[in-house]
């Protein structure tokens, strides 16, 4: 590969004083709108287009780049920290990053989600160095049967999110299977189970019903128990990961940077998928999988690093081909349009700068941003110290705030406050969010990307395993299917045998 | 109460009612006096979103006041035509609106619009964002009449992608193309351009319709596909060699998407002739053609009165193919 020249030219550009500048101020806006609750990288990208028209059209795009892979940094911090997510790739953080921060763990956690973050974002981006054109490539030849069968190990997968009751959890993820339903239907246009509300057209919000999920239940919760918070009386510990957590980490920081990368490249399944499906392999790969849920940091290194492994990879089918991975990418390529670039397979070519400056930013980012993080843990951490009668009505103001910027609809606030009472009866009758959520986010995919596969195959369902990636991906969800099986079906042949 | 402050409390009665009957003249003579906003029905970062910050900032010299864009996407634009219809109409929130949010109430297939047509009144003409029909590379044919001979010869053979729900604007004129040919063909919807385009560059599917020129004209020169059509009376300057509907004789019938502008139905003449006269001023000014250039869309102005003209001729056509399209 003779990348090395470009790349050298890359950092050329990224390294000129104004672009380092503008990649510091993305990244730290990044970190920021990570950090509030409800406001997304969306919100800000959005805020900022009508300004970068100003800029030179390199630095706007490794500003804007900065604040979104930013925010996969910052995202962690608040489900840590007060068990609320930053944005919604966070929220399996909030499991086990907020019971570390509960033993007084919380400098831990949030180090091993800025260094996990930290290693797989630079993996991410040395994928999209030295293989974007052909790995992209490679994701184009995911169509809709590939995409079901991905779905249908996503759901299998989905299993072992439920924590320690597995009706709880398949009930809860059922609930969540039916959200994902709302909304009108792909294929003949009808509404369903919107009840007539105009908003419910689109579906249930994903971030309204995170927000609700978490945040305003978090505060019910926190309200009921006297406005106290028996974090403050821990002791905060020690700020950084010991060898033995960085021994619990390293294999989940590998693991979910790999699966993140896998998901991030592929258009629509996204970062939010990547983290629920790292927490969950790791529960099953784990040899204390009973710690799972009672602050286990392998619980908090693989998502972490998962959402920001796929952040980055969805830089690939953007900057390679023009097309955009995500809600996030989609602006971005928005901004490129806006400056006057059209987002093409050919950007290599005709904006070599652009093309590696951005990549050698991220580089350059994804220092800052451990540079960055590392100190900022200290400060964090203090918030724990502050009264919570002053931090609920700040949490929840972020909330509606964040909920309402997306589409400036105040009923998706009052969606918002809704999941917020649903999930106050969730979490005194013992249910489970993750799997609600994981759910919600799957199913539209899944039941779009089964009936676009029947309407191209007219009707027959052998297009899902004549495909040879869609088969694969078949074989392996039932291989994780039948595995818990084999014990048993070892001690029923023994019997006969006797 | 004694007589003086009877009459005082009087004249406050009358000073502070004169006040009130007075204000709607007095708003129209000092409008603009605070912000205008345009929203965009369609989610931020999409063609119209872009169109409409080039025009904000042309139109902002001759408003007075800044300009903003604000996108309230949702339900296909239905949630920004109800904000927009509920709208105070004082001129400050103004809504750049299509088909389906100009005339909603054609658009009832399956639920009933919360506004109607009624609601709002069209001020002047913008633009109409350009949209193409795609097709992957090497397929069997490479025009549109072509396409349309194969589809004739091999039923349920051709991969069709729609961006967007059974009944739509953009749907309709691929319906009305089907309708017109008597040709079948494998229907198959995906949720917005993006995912199309992505189908097609990876051979999914063989043609779509229903996205903007924009979103592709990169692809195109990259050779990663070819645009058999666009909808459009004339060919763009961006795109000289691509042919339109009509010329190639396969005119849908349908009219091209435009995107006018549109206030409460309430909103005075002042104001209405106030906000048509700077968005004309704007579409004369050499850097919004630029713009438009640059971008993919065409400008197009007209009054309201040809506005309100080519809401009928849309209302008729776009009536009768729905209306079919609920028979099958």
């Amino acid at each position: 590969m003779d990348v090395l020249p470009y790349l050298l030219h890359g950092f050329e550009v990224a390294l000129r004083p104004d672009n380092l500048l503008y990649c510091f101020l993305g990244v730290l806006g990044g970190t920021l709108v990570g950090v509030l609750p409800g406001l997304g990288p969306q919100s800000a990208i959005v805020l900022l287009l009508p300004g970068i028209v100003y800029l030179d059209p390199v630095s706007a795009i490794i500003m804007l780049a900065g604040v979104y892979y930013g925010s996969m940094y910052g995202g962690s911090t608040t489900s840590i920290l007060v068990n609320i997510p930053g944005e919604a790739a966070s929220v399996v953080t909030c499991i086990d990053g907020h019971q570390m921060a509960l033993q007084g763990r919380a400098g831990p956690a949030l180090g091993i989600a800025a260094f996990g973050s930290f290693i797989a974002g630079t993996f991410g981006i040395a994928l999209l160095t030295v293989a974007g054109a052909p790995i992209a490539e490679f994701a184009l030849r995911f169509g809709p049967p590939e995409y079901f069968s991905l779905m249908c190990l996503a759901l299998i997968v989905l299993i072992h999110l439920t924590g320690t009751s597995l009706r709880r959890g398949l009930i809860s993820a059922c609930a969540g299977l039916f959200l994902g339903t709302i909304g009108m239907d792909l294929v003949t246009g009808q509404p369903r189970f919107t009840l007539s509300f105009t908003v419910l057209m689109d579906g249930v919000g994903l971030i309204p019903m995170i927000m609700g999920l978490y945040g305003v239940t978090e505060v019910l919760l926190n309200i009921e128990r006297g406005i106290q918070r028996t974090v403050v009386q821990h002791k905060i510990g020690s700020l950084l990961p010991s060898r033995q957590d960085w021994r619990e980490s390293a294999a989940p920081i590998a693991r979910g940077t790999l699966l993140g990368s896998v998901l991030g490249m592929l258009p629509g399944a996204g970062v939010v998928l990547a983290s629920f499906l790292s927490y969950a392999v790791e529960r099953k790969l784990s040899r204390h999988p009973e710690r799972f849920g009672k602050g286990a940091i392998a619980g908090v290194a693989g998502p972490e690093s998962a959402n920001n492994a796929a952040a980055q990879c969805g830089f690939i089918p953007l900057l390679t081909l023009g097309i955009p991975a995500n809600v996030a990418t989609t602006l971005l390529l928005a901004a490129l349009v806006l400056l006057g670039i059209q987002p093409s397979p050919m950007l290599v070519q005709s904006h070599p700068d652009l093309f590696w400056g951005t990549i050698a930013s991220m580089y350059v980012g994804n220092v800052m941003l451990l540079v960055l993080n590392l100190p900022l843990i200290g400060i964090w951490v203090q918030v724990l110290r502050v009264p919570y009668a002053l931090l609920f009505p700040v949490i929840l103001l972020f909330c509606m705030l964040g909920v309402y910027m997306i589409n400036r609809n105040v009923i998706e606030i009052w969606i918002m406050l809704g999941f917020g009472v649903i999930g106050y009866i969730m979490k005194k009758t013992a249910y489970e969010f993750a799997p609600l959520v994981l759910a919600m986010v799957i199913a539209p995919i899944f039941e779009n990307a089964f009936r676009q596969s029947l309407i191209l195959s007219l009707g027959s369902l052998s297009t899902f395993v004549t495909r040879p990636i869609s088969a694969t991906l078949l074989a392996c969800a039932a291989l994780l299917l039948l595995v818990p099986l084999v014990p048993q079906l070892r001690t029923v042949l023994g019997r006969l045998k006797e | 109460m004694n007589k003086p402050l009877k009459r005082l409390m009087t004249a406050i009665a009358l000073g502070w009612l004169s006040l009130v009957t007075a204000h709607p003249a007095l708003a129209q003579a000092t409008y603009p006096s605070k912000p205008v906003t345009l929203v965009n029905p369609l989610p931020a970062g999409g063609g119209v979103d872009i169109a409409l910050r080039g025009l904000a900032k042309e139109m902002q010299p001759f408003m007075g006041r800044p300009v903003l864009v604000e996108s309230r996407a949702g339900a296909g634009g239905t949630i920004a035509g109800q904000y927009v219809a509920q709208a105070s109409p004082d001129g400050y929130v103004m809504g750049v609106f299509q088909s389906t949010q100009a005339i909603p109430e054609i658009y009832t297939a399956f639920q009933k619009p919360p506004y109607t047509s009624a609601d709002i009144r069209p001020v002047v003409r913008y633009m109409t964002l350009v949209y193409a029909m795609p097709s992957r590379a090497g397929a069997e044919w490479k025009t549109l009449p072509e396409l349309i001979e194969y589809a004739k010869k091999n039923p349920n053979k051709v991969r069709w992608g729609h961006t967007i729900g059974r009944g739509h604007p953009l749907h309709l004129l691929s319906y009305s193309l089907f309708k017109k040919y008597g040709i079948k063909v494998i229907e198959v919807p995906f949720k917005g351009a993006a995912d199309a385009i992505t189908s097609l560059l990876g051979g999914h599917i063989d043609v779509a319709f229903g996205i903007s020129v924009t979103a592709i004209e990169g692809h195109v020169r990259a050779g990663k596909m070819s645009i058999l059509a666009i909808h459009n009376p004339t060919r763009l300057a961006s795109l000289p060699d691509v042919p339109t509907f009509a010329e190639q004789g396969a005119d849908p019938g349908v009219v091209p998407v435009y995107n006018t502008i549109f206030v409460p139905k309430a909103t005075p003449d002042a104001i209405v002739k106030r906000i048509h006269d700077a968005v004309k001023a704007a579409l004369e000014t050499p850097a919004l053609k630029e713009y438009a250039a640059k971008n993919g869309f065409e400008l197009y102005y007209g009054s309201e009165q040809d506005a309100l003209a080519e809401l009928t001729r849309d209302r008729e056509v776009s009536s009768k193919l729905v209306e079919a399209l609920l028979k099958e």
